[in-house]
């Protein structure tokens, strides 16, 4: 076991390097060089006057020198990384603030509404799951399959949209974003806590009902493969209760395939939630990297990417080390 | 026959049993009768899809789904440990009753030692499972008395073992994990589903000799369903051979084996191989093959596939399954008892 954590986490420490080193090259790929853009963002923008002060050519100057855009790229490398590791971004041509403020508190609420998601998506996938597995080919079974695919088949933000009309026009309430306007610059408290809870729930039944769909369609089937193995009839003939038997031996197998997919779910909220995010305006990641990569922000860009591959990373060596905690077997393999 | 009934452990009386399915019903178990008598073992042979492993399941109210006992009586005595005789066939297969039967008073040995146990859990977790859900144990006197078990079954390194999981065990081991486990709240009765079908030869052996060990010990009785006629040879007290979901011939296995009477039972003991065989002599088989599910033959099932085949009498009415005159053998077959004396043939379906 200690031997496999090693050498998962030193596997997920190289994983790590390769993102980091596709994030630099990123922000290299356009013409022109931060210092450059950056510059002529400020001009652009005109509300920053040091350019008119000291001249274009000498910012540019100063910033490249600051940065080591003159040195060769490894070098350029070595000083991001090293600025990185100390949570130093940068900052983003686009909001003239630093990455880490731009990102933080999005980050965050990405990660809440991530949590959020597979919550509800789990609540309601494993139980109805379960129930039409053992239930197969009753009517009960053919209901929760038909409303699956309903679910499966509605695009989420049409989904969002509906919920917002609904809440508007009925019950006259604002069920956008994830914060009243009163918390959201408030600091942490409980209230605000609460107040998050309060808005949470819509987004994430949007976003939870397309893989709540399918994760039920998953369990359901490979619980009905388990339910038909000779070690379910043999602890049946020993006379465990039914209900006992199903959760503790094929339950437990189809689990599975949920716990190794945990890694995932960051990358695919992020990428598959960003429509979702404009329409309940979310304050997500999403919208933000869509933004950013639209206005060549590209230090913002790939920050963002960064973070979020190594959040992906440390879910997938989470989701591994449960999965061999959890099946016995695969410590050997491992 | 009425006091082998009275005498016997567990009495079955056209059993029957259907699955229904979208083509049709498929009668897994038509109208089966047999008696298992205490501390005695009854061998029950018969071709894939006679409906022998369904007798098994029967007993325990674990068939699958959509099968159902539609007809016949399971009587259990339970007179000798002071309580009533009990009909499985019409009891509830949740109910509180069948579910200390499973595993209590009847215990079943599958075939498939390895996939039989959950990957997931250790042999001692299941052990203990089947001990703390029928006896009065903590689960330290559980986890003891399954070390104990595994020690009798001749499990090496019986406290090790506890902890391991069935793949970390070979197939024969498994094999007498299942039996310990199967033995762990002494049972009365012990079905045993081709439990040497999946291992080889001396491992065979080994756990044949382990069971009719145990059974000495534990003076239960065992219900043992194979194919190989050997085993039956070598473990049985009674044989009952089946065809089609049905019994075709019952009694003592010496008779069986030196005087059968049905022609399907003489064509299967024809079919083994000898030792004493002269070379490159073809393996006298039975003719033609079991019939399709949804077209049974009508009148006696084998007809079609029986040599002494008597126009006129086995297409025409089912024989009756009865004590042979001077004999302790059970018959139905119209070369015994001719068709004359079926008056009231009972239908078919």
């Amino acid at each position: 076991m200690i031997a496999f954590l090693i050498r998962r986490t030193m596997l997920a420490g190289l994983t790590t390097f390769a993102i980091s080193i596709l994030a630099f090259l990123a922000i290299q790929l356009p013409p022109g060089d931060f210092a450059s853009s950056y510059v002529e963002n400020l001009l652009g923008g005109s509300f920053f006057n040091t350019a008119g002060v000291l001249g274009e050519a000498a910012v540019e100057q100063q910033l490249r020198e600051d940065l080591g855009l003159d040195r060769p790229l490894v070098v350029q490398y070595a000083k991001w990384a090293i600025r990185v590791v100390r949570l130093d971004f940068g900052v983003s041509i686009e909001h003239g603030l630093k990455i880490t403020e731009v990102v933080g508190q999005r980050l965050l609420n990405t990660i809440l509404l991530a949590v959020g998601t597979i919550l509800f998506t789990w609540v309601l996938a494993i139980p109805i799951g379960i129930y039409s597995a053992v239930k197969h080919n009753t009517p009960a079974d053919y209901g929760v399959t038909f409303v699956g695919f309903l679910g499966l088949a509605i695009p989420d933000f049409l989904l969002g949209l509906a919920l917002l009309w609904i809440g508007f026009a009925y019950f006259d309430i604002s069920i956008g974003g994830l914060y009243s306007t009163e918390y959201i610059n408030a600091p942490w408290s409980f209230d605000k806590f609460i107040d998050l809870l309060k808005h949470l729930w819509v987004p994430a039944i949007v976003l939870g009902t397309a893989g709540t769909a399918g994760l039920i369609r998953i369990l359901r089937n490979n619980l009905l493969d388990e339910l038909a193995k000779p070690y379910v009839v043999a602890a049946r003939a020993r006379g465990v209760p039914e209900w006992k038997l199903i959760l503790k031996y094929p339950v437990r197998m189809a689990l599975n395939p949920f716990i190794s997919t945990l890694g995932y779910l960051l990358p695919f909220l992020l990428s598959g939630s960003v429509i979702v995010s404009v329409v309940l305006s979310l304050p997500t990641l999403g919208p933000t990297l869509l933004k950013a990569l639209l206005g060549e922000d590209l230090y913002l860009a790939s920050s963002i990417v960064l973070m979020l591959g190594v959040l992906t990373v440390i879910g997938t060596l989470l989701s591994d080390i449960l999965l061999a905690l959890f099946d016995p077997r695969i410590k050997l393999e491992g | 026959m009425t006091d082998t009934r009275d005498s016997a452990l567990l009495s079955i009386n056209g059993l029957k049993v259907h699955y229904p399915t979208d083509e049709g019903v498929v009668k897994a178990l038509d109208g089966v009768s047999l008696d298992i008598l205490p501390g005695q073992t009854l061998g029950v042979v018969g071709e894939s899809g006679c409906g022998k492993s369904t007798i098994g399941r029967a007993i325990l109210q674990i068939l699958d789904k959509p099968g159902r006992v539609v007809d016949g009586e399971m009587m259990w005595n339970a007179r000798e440990s002071g309580g009533q005789t009990l009909d499985i066939a019409i009891q509830n297969p949740d109910g509180h009753e069948m579910r200390a039967m499973r595993g209590g008073d009847v215990a079943m040995v599958f075939q498939e030692p390895m996939t039989s146990f959950s990957p997931i859990h250790t042999i001692g977790n299941q052990m203990s499972e089947a001990i703390l859900l029928h006896q009065d144990k903590t689960p330290a006197e559980a986890r003891e008395w399954s070390i104990e078990l595994m020690n009798m079954v001749g499990i090496p390194n019986a406290p090790q073992r506890f902890h391991e999981y069935s793949y970390q065990l070979s197939g024969g081991l498994r094999q007498r994990a299942m039996i310990a486990m199967a033995i762990s709240c002494s049972p009365k009765l012990l079905i045993a589903d081709e439990p040497t079908t999946a291992l080889d030869v001396t491992t065979q052996a080994q756990i044949l000799d382990l069971l009719r060990k145990l059974q000495e010990e534990q003076k239960m009785a065992i219900m043992l369903i194979t194919h190989n006629l050997g085993v039956i040879a070598e473990m049985a007290d009674a044989v009952v051979v089946m065809y089609l979901g049905k019994a075709v011939e019952s009694g003592p296995v010496d008779d069986i084996f030196h005087r059968p009477k049905h022609p399907y039972s003489q064509g299967l003991l024809r079919s083994i191989p000898s030792v004493q065989a002269v070379g490159h002599e073809k393996l006298p088989s039975i003719a033609g093959s079991i019939p399709h599910p949804f077209n049974r033959p009508s009148g006696c099932t084998f007809g079609p596939r029986c040599p002494s085949f008597m126009p006129g009498a086995c297409d025409a009415s089912v024989p009756r399954y009865m004590t042979l005159d001077g004999t302790r053998q059970k018959v139905s077959c119209f070369l015994h008892h001719p068709p004359e004396e079926v008056e009231e043939v009972p239908s078919d379906d």
